[in-house]
């Protein structure tokens, strides 16, 4: 192995231990996200850039969920939750944006067969090897992957729904952002959009797919819902997003019962030719749909619920306690 | 050396879970031992210093790396209801708002 891995590695278990023992917890998360940094060159140094580039924007993800878990106590001790998580959002976008250049590393030498991607009843007639094995060996635990999305989603939007006596309308989620983050959010947030959409349609020929466009447009669209979403408009859009999340499980069964009957395969491309893509296009189509949508409504149901309990944050200062 | 520091990560993970008292704090230590066991995986795909590495880890690091989200998500829900209902993230703390 070589050995700036194990030095990014040390640093990351280091930056870990010290982020579960920090004395705050905005130090611990801040830490952690120090750590996630680390271990995505662990993954870069292993030449993964598939992985890592998936990595990073779940650890985006991560840092805004630990945000929106503890964002009213670091809203009244420190700073504005929202204007901090968009800042690292737009950072981490940056470096998605770099690392997306990397994609290009084969992640499996070529003439390496592990899965019959090859056939005309593959999924995935494709070179991204990992996307093949999760559509084609792997089909089934991918369609158990996404189900494990929506429902923990599902869950959260459930758990953390607004009550029919709330506020009408709730005050914007972030009043006064400062302007540098509003202008990085601003020129970074369309480009993630754009690669994010492009890694979904590509994904039949280059690394990444639609599981990795799927987080990148999530992402993407967290860090704008931190920079200039309003409160109302966030739950609202939730539960809307958990139909999307479900319409692509449905897509993904449709598809793969479609295989079934075909050619008595799950998800069997059984529209595939030398030059069509079969049902490839459908299949990115639904993993995209759960996966992005899953993953805003999970984040928006976080945010909403901690700017609608935020109101009453003056009310009882003493009530939070540091641990 | 690579696979040890993955299982110090692991169990430094796993020892913040049992430990600690404060939910985001166990949250941030279930996510590290997630990696660890993340970085195990992706470290087997690449082992024997090939340049590119075997498929099937990789798969099995990257739906880790989603299923570990949804998670630390659902732990966050939940932390953000015991906040609600106790005013703390101290699970030892079983106070609740009048």
């Amino acid at each position: 192995m070589p050995v700036h891995v194990i030095v990014f590695l040390l640093l990351s278990l280091i930056a870990a231990i010290m982020a579960a023992w920090a004395r705050e917890l905005t130090a611990g998360i801040i830490l952690f996200a120090l750590s996630a940094l680390f271990r995505s060159a662990v993954v870069l140094g292993l030449a993964s850039a598939d992985v890592a580039f998936v990595q990073i924007i779940l650890e985006m993800l991560l840092f805004a969920i630990y945000i929106c878990a503890c964002g009213r106590q670091i809203q009244q001790r420190y700073i504005s939750a929202p204007r901090s998580a968009s800042a690292a959002g737009a950072l981490a976008l940056l470096f998605v944006l770099v690392v997306s250049g990397l994609r290009g590393i084969e992640t499996v030498p070529a003439g390496r067969t592990i899965v019959a991607a090859e056939t005309a009843s593959s999924a995935v007639p494709a070179k991204n090897v990992v996307i093949k094995m999760l559509l084609d060996d792997r089909a089934f635990d991918t369609l158990g992957l996404m189900c494990v999305i929506a429902a923990a989603s599902a869950g959260v939007v459930a758990l953390l729904r607004r009550r029919r006596d709330a506020d009408p309308e709730p005050p914007s989620m972030s009043p006064g952002i400062g302007t540098p983050i509003s202008v990085a959010v601003r020129w970074v947030v369309p480009f993630a959009l754009l690669i994010g959409i492009y890694t979904v349609s590509a994904s039949h020929r280059e690394p990444g797919g639609a599981f990795a466009g799927g987080a990148l447009v999530s992402a993407a669209l967290i860090t704008s819902l931190a920079a200039n979403g309003r409160q109302g408009f966030v739950a609202a859009a939730a539960p809307v997003l958990l139909l999307f999340s479900s319409i692509g499980i449905f897509l993904f069964l449709l598809v793969g019962m479609g295989g079934i009957l075909a050619s008595k395969e799950f998800l069997a491309n059984f529209l595939a030719t030398q030059d069509r893509l079969g049902t490839m296009p459908y299949v990115a189509l639904a993993v995209f749909l759960t996966i992005a949508a899953g993953w805003t409504a999970l984040i928006f149901a976080l945010a909403s619920f901690k700017s609608h309990s935020a109101s009453d944050a003056e009310d009882q200062p003493n009530e939070t306690r540091a641990a | 050396m690579f696979y040890m520091l993955c299982m110090i990560l692991f169990i430094a993970g796993l020892f913040g879970v049992l430990i600690q008292r404060n939910i985001v704090r166990m949250l941030i230590s279930l996510a590290a031992a997630q990696s660890g066991v993340t970085l195990f995986l992706l470290g087997l795909a690449f082992r024997g210093g090939a340049a590119s590495g075997d498929a099937v880890p990789q798969t099995m690091a990257l739906m880790s790396l989603f299923i570990g989200v949804c998670t630390i998500g659902s732990g966050a829900a939940i932390a953000i209801r015991i906040h609600h209902a106790t005013g703390s993230y101290d699970l030892s703390d079983t106070r609740t708002k009048d």
